[in-house]
């Protein structure tokens, strides 16, 4: 079948968006009017040199934290689980962070990150089926960052939180209650957690920046998640596959005339729930909301060792895009590939808050740095702007060094928003929030909020 | 080199033959080494293989498991001679006197006597190993430690316990800190987990039906079995391990302790063969020849040294129905490198009497053999009904020819187990006290009269 003209014009403007960010490969999966699209670009592997197909497997990595979510909505169904029960009513006896949040964080808090609960906590506890649990005991050392509710911060470790309560009321692992309510009914045969299901597969290896600010890609070695951060982010599969599970969300909760999860249940993890979100326009349950003008679409993006992802649907549409790659700078290039898709398949395009003008005594009021555990941030004043130099490491690459990031800059969109310009990380929000007396408290950038500290 | 070219052309035939879709050999001798590889990781993905594809090399992993026991004898931890339970006091096996007698040295030349191929699945954490080995209450006692040689996987599995308990780390870190960092030996892997970055070999199984090559979705997993046949390498890292064993490679064992590992311990009941530690050592007609071979799921390995010429063979490949290319491949190299042979085996006649006195049927927990006598001597049946396959129903084989050969041993002389010996061990009254094959013990009688069988 020959392309058409819209799909020949995709292939070149993907050609040209994966030589900008010399992104080794990816692949897409369409769903538009009832029909399947599927595309492979590039390598799977840089060393080997071995061909990007189809039905290569990639990491998805946090687009996980949707089937987390819809896992736990089954358990909802069956009012097994409620989504305003407090952590302490699932898990008698466990104190939630070093201040003991557990009565005060609701189940619906872990799964759109406003619990309070430190995020980027990735400890390994090794391949055994009781490694979640070791890993929620782990939390009542972590620190509570701020009131539950307070503000949105991307929170990992509360999704690991909510597998753990999941599978402890089934009675079984956390991945094999995917595979029987999710994986299984949808027919997703590509879909797996664990290295040693994908590894007979067709599986692409992940690549990532030799340095932090050239173009050069090289093969990530440390390929697994560790197994208590699956809920968070340890699935891989195929761009088929991830939109058999877009479909399923763009449906009624039923799969082949089977019923998976109550329409309610899958319309309510669409709903707004959190209005100011520091990843995307607001958040849901699991799903990050976007919207363009009156048209909402659903999504979520994923990041792990040398792979980068997104998934976004506009059900209201029932279309589906997906693109999964191979490389830690894979969201430049497929922020590019999504908005292309948009406006030329549904003709959607996303209107950009304008950039207002602050002086200098205001935004130096922004100025300063900011810490958290994975990254030290230094805010200064420049160009009408903000520029953000950031030395960050990270808990899954292959190396725990520190790695300077290269500079980014900041334009002011009113209130304390601002927004990335040009780079990889173009659009991207950059938001402040202050203490009572008006001094900074956090920045929120990368969707993590880091504490205001002295120079 | 005239030898590569050859062999070529000798493996392409014998993977055409045996319908292997890939394999990678390896040569070393003491003026070079030499990869040769052909065909696919996988028959849906047709990636080539290569002198860096990772295989499963199945109980080749033992000659790991004895070397890193050795490495760590030499730094003082462990003593060979020493029992089990004085490193696991609360070593339980089905017979508690067995578990009080049993040495290190059993482990590692397999005559520790218990039952071996008890594999039940303990997960992926970090003890799983260690809880493996303490359900070994299980296992039944066929013969008294030191007196005769059974191959034990579960024996090994314990040694490796043992040894990583010795290093104060899990097997895996044990062998990567004593055997694979020192010899920088970086395609050696314990895990799908740590391998998934890397070109791998997907393993073939052949279909019950036409024989065809399929693709084995079930990859290695339980990793308390990794001390038995864990290790996942290249062919390239394996010649490295291959010359350690023959003194070229430094930094992890004594020449003596290389030395003692290739020393005949325990007879076994072939023709020629006895057992190291950790390696088979078999006289053949021209040298000795010390080694492995290993099997996993889709996968079949073997490595092969002749430590008096420096040289060195291995052969992975993917596909069940590579067990018969390696040896036509070793062979062939043997002979036309150093002009090794096997031993020719004799004819011996045996009465008709002798014959029906060896009927009947033999059995252990997964296999039982049927013998009947017949005008042309003996021929025999193998059921196997393993636990731990796929296919879950008996698969019963083809009746096969054996061929008295003496010493109340027996050669098959047809089918897929062509050239598998065969011994019967008489009690002293003649009866068959045991029927062993493929390194297994059967009895003719009832399992669950072993001793400790019971629980089992």
């Amino acid at each position: 079948m020959s392309d058409t003209d819209r799909q020949a014009d995709l292939r070149a403007f993907v050609g040209e968006s994966m030589e900008r960010w010399t992104v080794p490969g990816l692949t897409i999966g369409i769903w538009n009017d009832g029909e399947q699209e599927l595309y492979a670009f590039g390598k799977a592997n840089l060393e080997t040199g071995y061909e990007m197909a189809e039905d290569t497997i990639l990491q998805i990595g946090s687009i996980s934290k949707i089937f987390t979510t819809t896992l736990l909505m089954t358990l909802v169904d069956e009012g097994l689980i409620g989504l305003d029960d407090p952590v302490s009513q699932h898990l008698p006896g466990f104190q939630l962070t070093e201040s003991g949040i557990q009565d005060d964080v609701k189940i619906k808090d872990l799964v759109s990150h406003v619990s309070g609960v430190y995020g980027d906590h990735f400890e390994d506890f090794g391949w055994g089926d009781d490694a979640l649990e070791q890993y929620v005991a782990s939390m009542s050392d972590l620190r509570q960052v701020y009131a539950p509710g307070e503000v949105w911060s991307y929170t990992n470790s509360a999704f690991n939180l909510a597998g753990h309560i999941i599978e402890k009321k089934l009675g079984t692992t956390f991945e094999q209650a995917v595979r029987d309510r999710i994986f299984e009914p949808l027919g997703m045969e590509r879909s797996f957690y664990f290295p040693h299901e994908a590894i007979t597969y067709r599986v692409s290896v992940g690549h990532t920046l030799v340095t932090p600010d050239g173009d050069e890609h090289e093969v990530a070695r440390r390929w697994p998640i560790p197994r208590a951060s699956g809920p968070a982010g340890s699935i891989s599969s195929t761009a088929e596959d991830m939109l058999r599970f877009a479909r399923f969300h763009i449906g009624d909760g039923t799969w082949d005339g089977k019923r998976v999860l109550s329409d309610d249940s899958r319309a309510q993890m669409q709903a707004e729930l959190v209005e100011d979100a520091g990843l995307a326009d607001a958040w849901g349950l699991g799903w990050q909301l976007n919207y363009y003008g009156d048209v909402k679409a659903i999504g979520h993006g994923g990041s792990t060792n040398g792979f980068q992802a997104h998934l976004d649907i506009v059900p209201s549409r029932a279309f589906a895009v997906v693109v999964l790659t191979n490389s830690g700078r894979g969201a430049a290039c497929y922020r590019e590939i999504v908005k292309w898709i948009f406006e030329r398949y549904l003709g959607l395009t996303k209107p950009e808050a304008d950039t207002v003008e602050l002086g200098d005594a205001a935004l130096v009021e922004f100025a300063g740095s900011y810490s958290q555990p994975l990254a030290d941030i230094h805010v200064t004043v420049e160009d009408g702007g903000l520029r953000l130099d950031a030395v960050s490491k990270s808990a899954l690459a292959d190396s725990d060094e520190d790695r300077t990031m290269p500079p980014v800059h900041a334009m002011p969109l009113g209130g304390d928003k601002f927004r990335v310009v040009g780079g990889a990380g173009d659009g991207s929000p950059v938001d402040f929030f202050r203490n009572e007396d008006g001094s900074m408290r956090f920045i929120r950038y990368g969707g993590r909020v880091s504490d205001r500290v002295a120079e | 080199m005239a030898l590569a070219n050859e062999l070529s052309s000798v493996v392409r035939a014998s993977m055409e033959r045996h319908g292997v879709p890939g394999v990678a050999i390896g040569i070393t001798s003491p003026e070079r080494r030499e990869v040769v590889c052909h065909g696919v990781t996988a028959l849906d993905t047709y990636f080539p293989v290569g002198a860096d594809t990772i295989f499963q090399v199945g109980s080749v992993s033992k000659p790991f498991a004895a070397t890193l026991v050795m490495a760590l004898i030499e730094a003082g931890q462990l003593d060979l001679d020493a029992t089990v339970m004085s490193y696991l006091p609360e070593f339980r096996l089905g017979s508690q006197v067995a578990a009080q007698q049993i040495t290190l040295r059993h482990l590692l030349t397999h005559q520790a006597g218990f039952w071996g191929d008890w594999f039940d699945d303990f997960g992926l954490a970090d003890d799983a190993t260690e809880r493996f080995c303490a359900e070994y209450w299980r296992l039944p006692q066929l013969f008294d430690p030191g007196t005769m040689w059974a191959y034990n996987n579960c024996g090994y599995i314990l040694a490796g316990h043992i040894a990583a308990k010795a290093a104060g780390t899990t097997f895996e870190a044990a062998i990567k800190q004593y055997i694979l960092d020192p010899l920088d030996m970086d395609h050696t892997f314990l895990s799908a987990a740590d391998a998934i970055a890397y070109p791998v070999a997907v393993g073939h199984t052949n279909s019950p039906g036409t024989g065809a090559a399929e693709i084995a979705r079930q990859f290695l997993r339980p990793r308390a079995r990794n001390p038995a046949g864990g290790v996942l390498a290249s062919v390239e890292d394996i010649l490295t391990f291959a010359e350690l064993h023959l003194g070229r490679r430094s930094g992890v064992l004594s020449e003596s302790a290389i030395e003692s590992m290739q020393q005949p311990q325990a007879e076994t009941y072939e023709f020629g063969a006895s057992w190291g530690l950790g390696f088979k050592v078999q006289q053949a007609d021209g040298g000795v020849v010390v080694g492995h071979g290993g099997a996993t799921n889709g996968f079949r390995a073997a490595l092969e040294l002749v430590p008096e010429r420096g040289f060195g063979v291995a052969v992975l490949t993917n596909s069940d129905s590579g067990g018969r290319l390696a040896t036509e491949v070793v062979d062939w190299v043997l002979e036309h490198a150093l002009g090794i042979r096997p031993t020719a085996l004799p004819t011996v006649e045996l009465t008709p009497a002798e014959a029906e006195a060896l009927s009947g049927t033999y059995r252990h927990p997964y296999a039982s053999v049927e013998v009947a006598a017949s005008d042309t001597g003996l021929t025999g049946r193998l059921t196997t009904h393993s636990p731990y396959s796929e296919n879950s129903e008996p698969q019963t084989g083809e009746q096969f020819g054996l061929r008295y050969v003496g010493d109340d041993r027996h050669v098959i002389t047809s089918g897929e187990l062509e050239q598998m010996q065969v011994k019967f061990w008489k009690n002293g009254d003649g009866t068959v006290r045991f029927l062993q094959a493929g390194g297994r013990l059967y009895i003719p009688g009832d399992w669950n009269e072993l001793e400790g069988a019971t629980t089992a």
